[in-house]
């Protein structure tokens, strides 16, 4: 954790101490980072620090399968989502996951859920703004009271601080350290849950194609350290304002089972 | 989006005003719709032992600590926390139910969320309002706990009991504090046992008639059920029924084993609370379970689950009401094809039903095991054909005893006509006399008392084979029923001098009705100690301490039978990590004795067995039998069964070709001390035989051979392990025991003390009598104490058996493996099978000089030649026989869907000329087997060492296959 987050933050410097005139690092998105999220309603969904204005449709899943455990947790999941700029150092947005599909299994026990909801609010400030270099803090919240388990009343959000520099020519540097909460509250009691995190990703960009690798490390969700979360990822311009993406994400150690979580989306840039 | 935002809305509103749950401290009440009149009886809730006698239940598991709530119509116990019983980790649970002042046939019901044992409520508390009984107003018991081992799931159930309520009212909740998605339900588990409650089904295709319960295909097997209910076959005994009070569904499965019903199995996430609630129900007794379904459907109509009707009428035979009991009649009743509701008609033949309204009711009535008549329900009488009265008696030397007799149709007519089933379910007997489980007469057979014993049975030419066990001759006699005909038949038997003078006969593992697996009444399962001819009884009841003590005495048999009170330590809950094996395991089934029976204490004195290996096991029960007590590994290889293990050594994969070593993977751990004193591997008496067939001794043999040849010294039993009249016959098989004390004068020390050296016989329907020593000269009998022979000494082998019981070959064991002495013509037959001569079959004596080079062991066993059986999965014991009868044991003798066996005796023959034929008529499966116990062999006199595995079958130890957990 510690290595990971000097390894960012020694990238970072190096990023900001390159400072020259020249393209904008923001310039094409087809270089954002791809979201691997593991946690539910894509609370911990990674992005870059650059600001857009686009909108979304995204298919995930995630796989977990503890066969000594015996237990099991499956699901995918399809959400939309906007991202609006307001000026040039804010922007604001909102996920809502249209449905989502899970499967759990403990030992023989199987039981699926067919659902829909949350509504999560998203807003993003640019914090320090350079042509090869950007500095953000961003925001998401689950708005409480949005799924149609009515229930059991959740919320959950992150708040990080994300940066995206340039590193070379074709390579842009993706980095993050924040916090993921969550908390959720039924007749029988509340739980609430938090997760420190940080990682960084390279993201390779040969002209309508970028290629990602990156990495995560993520504590305290599940009582110490949770995962290195290895990420890769690919994304295709697909014409002028259209991109498609792929992400995958698979936890290594840790006390977080999860075993992947793939991502497949569409984004249209406004 | 639209619809999003509106839930939201929803959401946020009801978000906003929490609702009142047990695990936040208010509970709601459960079935709050639930409204019942009566004119009260005063409550009761409090300790059990403090109960007014009239709401206590008969045969109940209650410790003096325990709670006992009342209205005076149903009587509940649930156990205090500390008090843990049968599968359920904890107490906290129902473990006592049933109307007020009648009979408990609950084992117990306790609350889960999955199969694992962590799934298990555990509770920790107890609370009861017991301000409300002063005012006779509603009394509850709270319980509160997490699921066993996980702290962050929370559990709660809340026991409701109204003035007047003719059942429980019941809320359990479970909250998800855990990170994790689960698929979790909340079920009330009830542990029938196979052998006692029968549970009834109100789902097409079913009623009785209960699909496989398999619980790898659990979630599949899970379906919703209107109601449930279940009743014990015997006239005694009530009924139980459970409804939801949503007026919905119960989800579940129903089994002979157990039944589990409650939610749906559901998505859990973080933060989620599930919540069940339903209403379970005792009443009526020996009425089927009309009764309890009476009053859920009663109760279900208050809940909105529908209105409901009542269906009624008289069953008459030969033109007489014809009723009062599960053999005469029993209905059950079908509203559109489903069935609904099962009734036995009272003593007068009437019976009525309640039923869910607005269907055509049909009745399907069964009697002596067989549909006799399906009509539609009106009101009117039901013709059912009368049965014949056999009376019979069973003398020797003309004085009346207890005996057994087995009937058997006398041609294919009668067997056509008279083969039934408990309503198409369970085992098919010809005739069916009764439920096969409940008291005599079961299946095809029934105690006779000295006094004379009257059976009904369906008309027919029958044989009456009667038996007072092997150490008598058999008798049979051909009769011809006819309906409305009493027709008496007597049937002498002869004791037959088989039995050295001064051996005691004894059977050192049976059930009653205190196991959860027997339903078998104390009175009958005395009566069959006599009529086996046992004379010594360890009471072995699973988990709970017995000795029959007041049925023995009661039955005037206290000077003609002595029983130790004894116990069978049962392990439930799976635990054991096993190398090499997925999931967790238990240590299988060990015999104690003797034990006094504590009254009042929970389990009646027998600690807790649960999550410990035997050497702990060991530890906590050797200051209770005593330095001459008896800890006996129980059929150390028998298959698991309901996913518990039942043989220790099967358990932990015990490798009889392996050396015990330390760091073996298997093996080592018979080393293991695992709380410091005994070893895993300290009992004092291994059971080679168990049951009549010859399965678990043709597998325990090469275990104890291989346990032997490394100095691990146990002498070995032979025991019934009988739980009814009709699952394994007591005394099948037995030992005989050079005890040095009489039945009269019983010394239960000296008894121990012969068995734990060896010095006995164990056989069913064999007896191996084994001397060393010179001809002519002096000669010592068993015994574990190492013999150091001289120039000139034999071994003198003298085989008996009853006429009726085959014999063809004796063997010889050492630790080097198996020599035949004699088989075939060499052994001697006897010249009538219903006779009394001829019960020697074999005397002989080999010289020991060339026998034996160094120190070994040996023992020699008599029987019957064992069928051909193979070690398919190659872990040293053999698991099929030659199933297929081909003459080779492979792949095509297995059954499907498993990997190997089984390993069985041939199917009973039905041949009259067949060797085995007269033994199944009154023992079914019987495969005759019997051996003496080893005698060591000292060459030098130098003291005895173990001689070891033969090199040929020594075996590396091997590494562990598969993933450790």
């Amino acid at each position: 954790m510690i290595r990971g987050a000097a390894f960012a933050a020694c990238a970072i410097a190096a990023a900001f101490a390159r400072v020259a005139a020249a393209d904008d690092v923001c310039a094409d998105a087809v270089t954002d980072p791809v979201a691997t999220p593991l946690r539910d309603a894509r609370i911990d969904a990674q992005r870059g620090a650059c600001l857009r204005s686009e909108v979304a449709a995204a298919i995930g899943a995630h796989a977990l399968i503890d066969t000594p455990g015996f237990h099991g947790f499956l699901g995918g999941d399809v959400t939309l989502r906007g991202r609006f700029r307001l000026g040039e150092r804010v922007e604001v947005g909102a996920l809502a996951r249209v449905v989502d599909y899970a499967f759990a299994q403990t030992a023989v026990n199987k039981a699926t859920a067919l659902r829909f909801g949350p509504l999560v609010l998203e807003a993003a400030v640019a914090a320090v703004r350079s042509p090869r270099a950007q500095l953000a803090v961003v925001a998401a919240l689950e708005v409480p009271a949005t799924r149609d388990d009515t229930d059991t009343t959740r919320t959950g959000g992150q708040l990080a601080a994300v940066f995206t520099g340039e590193l070379a020519r074709r390579w842009t540097l993706h980095a993050r350290i924040g916090a993921t909460g969550a908390a959720a509250s039924s007749a029988g009691g509340e739980t609430r849950r938090l997760g420190l995190r940080g990682g960084a990703d390279a993201v390779w960009r040969g002209g309508r194609r970028a290629l990602l690798v990156g990495a995560e490390l993520q504590a305290g969700w599940h009582d110490g350290f949770d995962t290195t979360l290895v990420r890769a990822g690919y994304v295709q311009r697909l014409g002028a304002a259209w991109r498609g993406v792929v992400g995958l994400g698979v936890p290594i150690g840790g006390n977080d089972r999860t075993n992947a979580a793939v991502d497949l989306g569409v984004v249209r840039t406004l | 989006m639209g619809r999003l935002i509106a839930v939201a809305v929803a959401a946020a509103a009801a978000g906003a005003c929490r609702h009142d749950t047990c695990l936040e401290g208010k509970c709601p009440a459960p079935c709050a719709q639930l409204a019942f009149t009566c004119a009260a009886k005063p409550m009761y809730a409090g300790r059990a032992a403090d109960a007014p006698v009239a709401y206590r239940l008969l045969h109940g598991n209650a410790a003096d600590d325990d709670t006992l709530i009342s209205n005076g119509i149903v009587t509940a116990v649930i156990s205090a926390p500390g008090n843990a019983n049968d599968l359920a980790p904890t107490g906290g649970n129902l473990i006592d139910f049933g109307p007020a002042g009648g009979v408990d046939d609950l084992t117990i019901t306790y609350q889960l969320s999955g199969i694992l044992p962590d799934d298990a409520f555990a509770y920790t508390s107890i609370s009861i309002e017991k301000d409300a009984v002063e005012q006779g107003d509603v009394v509850r018991v709270t319980v509160r706990g997490t699921l066993d081992g996980r702290r962050q799931v929370p559990v709660v159930t809340q026991y409701e009991l109204g003035p007047c309520d003719p059942g429980l009212r019941v809320r359990s909740e479970l909250f998800n504090g855990t990170a994790d998605t689960h698929a979790w339900m909340i079920a009330d588990t009830s542990h029938w046992g196979k052998r006692r409650v029968v549970p009834f089904s109100p789902a097409r295709g079913q009623g009785y008639v209960l699909p496989e319960l398999s619980l790898i295909e659990l979630a599949d097997l899970w379906v919703p059920y209107d109601y449930a209910s279940g009743a014990t076959p015997a006239a005694e005994s009530g009924a139980y029924g459970a409804v939801a009070c949503d007026g919905g569904s119960l989800s579940g499965v129903n089994d002979l084993e157990i039944s589990a019903l409650g939610s749906p199995m559901t998505l859990v996430e973080p933060g989620e609370t599930l919540a069940l609630e339903r209403f379970l129900v005792a009443a009526g007794a020996g009425a089927g379970p009309a009764p309890a379904i009476d009053a859920v459907l009663a109760a279900r109509a208050q809940l909105g689950g529908g209105a409901t009707s009542t269906v009624s009428g008289r069953v008459v035979a030969g033109g007489m009401p014809f009723g009062g009991d599960v053999r005469r009649a029993s209905i059950v009743v079908r509203v559109d094809g489903r069935p609904v509701s099962a009734v036995v008609p009272a003593a007068d033949g009437t019976f009525a039903a309640t039923v869910p309204a607005g269907g055509a009711a049909e009745l399907e009535v069964w009697s002596f095991g067989r549909e006799v008549a399906r009509v539609a329900a009106g009101g009117g009488d039901v013709e059912v054909p009368l049965p014949a009265t056999l009376q019979v008696s069973v003398t020797e030397r003309a004085t009346p005893i207890y005996a057994i007799v087995a009937l058997h149709p006398a041609d294919e007519a009668t067997r056509a006509a008279v083969t039934g089933t408990f309503h198409g379910s369970g085992l098919a007997c010809a005739p069916w006399l009764g439920p096969p489980q409940n008291g005599s007469p079961a299946c095809n057979r029934a105690i006779v008392d000295p006094q004379g014993t009257e059976l009904e049975v369906p008309p027919g030419k029958y044989r009456v084979y009667a038996t007072a066990g092997p150490e008598h001759t058999l008798a049979v006699a051909e009769v011809e029923l006819v309906a409305g005909e009493v027709t008496p038949v007597a049937l002498a038997l002869q004791k037959l001098d088989i039995v050295p003078a001064g051996w005691l006969t004894a059977d050192l593992h049976v059930h009653g009705r205190a196991s959860f697996d027997s339903g078998f009444p104390d009175e009958d399962r005395v009566k069959t100690f006599a009529a086996a001819g046992v004379q010594v009884i360890a009471a072995t009841d699973h988990d709970v301490i017995g000795d029959y003590s007041e049925t023995v005495r009661a039955l005037g048999l206290d000077g003609r039978i002595a029983v130790m009170g004894g116990l069978e330590a049962t392990q439930l809950i799976p635990w054991l990590d096993v190398p090499g094996e997925d999931v967790p395991r238990v240590i299988g089934h060990f015999n104690f004795w003797p034990l006094q029976r504590v009254p009042g204490s929970p389990r009646a004195g027998a600690p807790s067995d649960e999550r410990m290996e035997p050497g702990t096991l060991f530890d906590r029960m050797a200051p209770l039998v005593g330095d001459g007590g008896v800890m006996m590994l129980n059929h150390p290889w028998d298959e698991p069964l309901f996913g518990r293990d039942l043989g220790y050594l099967r358990a932990i994969k015990f490798d009889p070709r392996r050396a015990i070593v330390e760091g073996d993977p298997a093996n080592g751990a018979l080393l293991r001390r695992p709380s410091g004193q005994h070893r895993n591997a300290d009992w004092n008496l291994i059971e080679i035989l168990n049951g009549a067939d010859q399965t678990e001794m043709q597998k325990g043999r090469v275990l104890w051979a291989s346990l032997l040849a490394q100095g691990f010294i146990a002498a070995g039993a032979g025991n019934s392990d009988s739980h009814s009249l009709s699952d394994a016959q007591l005394g099948w098989a037995r030992n005989w025991v050079d005890a040095g004390t009489t039945v009269a004068a019983f010394d239960a020390r000296k008894f121990d003390d012969a068995v734990r050296d060896g010095r006995m016989v164990a056989g069913n329907g064999v007896i191996v009598l084994v001397e060393i020593g010179q001809v002519g000269g002096r000669r010592r009998g068993l015994g574990l104490t190492p013999y150091v022979p001289v120039a000139g000494d034999s071994v003198f082998v003298t085989v008996l058996a009853p006429p009726w019981v085959p014999v063809d070959e004796v063997r010889l064991v050492t630790s080097k493996g198996t020599e035949v002495l004699a088989s075939g013509g060499e052994l001697m037959q006897p010249p009538d099978p219903f006779g009394t001569a001829g019960t020697v079959r074999y005397r002989a004596s080999f010289a020991l000089a060339g026998k034996f080079a160094a120190d070994d062991f040996f023992f020699v066993e008599a029987g019957l030649r064992y069928p051909l059986a193979a070690d398919l999965d190659d872990d040293g014991v053999p698991d099929t026989t030659d199933n297929n009868g081909d003459g080779v044991v492979d792949a095509a003798d297995v059954e499907p869907d498993e990997d190997t066996g089984p390993i069985q005796a041939p199917p009973d023959p039905t041949d009259p000329a067949h060797p085995r034929f007269l033994v199944t008529r009154v023992v079914p499966g019987a495969y005759p087997e019997g051996f003496a116990n080893p005698i060591l062999i000292d060459v030098d006199g130098n003291g005895w060492t173990p001689p070891g595995l033969p090199a040929a079958r020594k075996r590396p130890a091997a590494a562990p296959r598969g993933r450790a957990r």
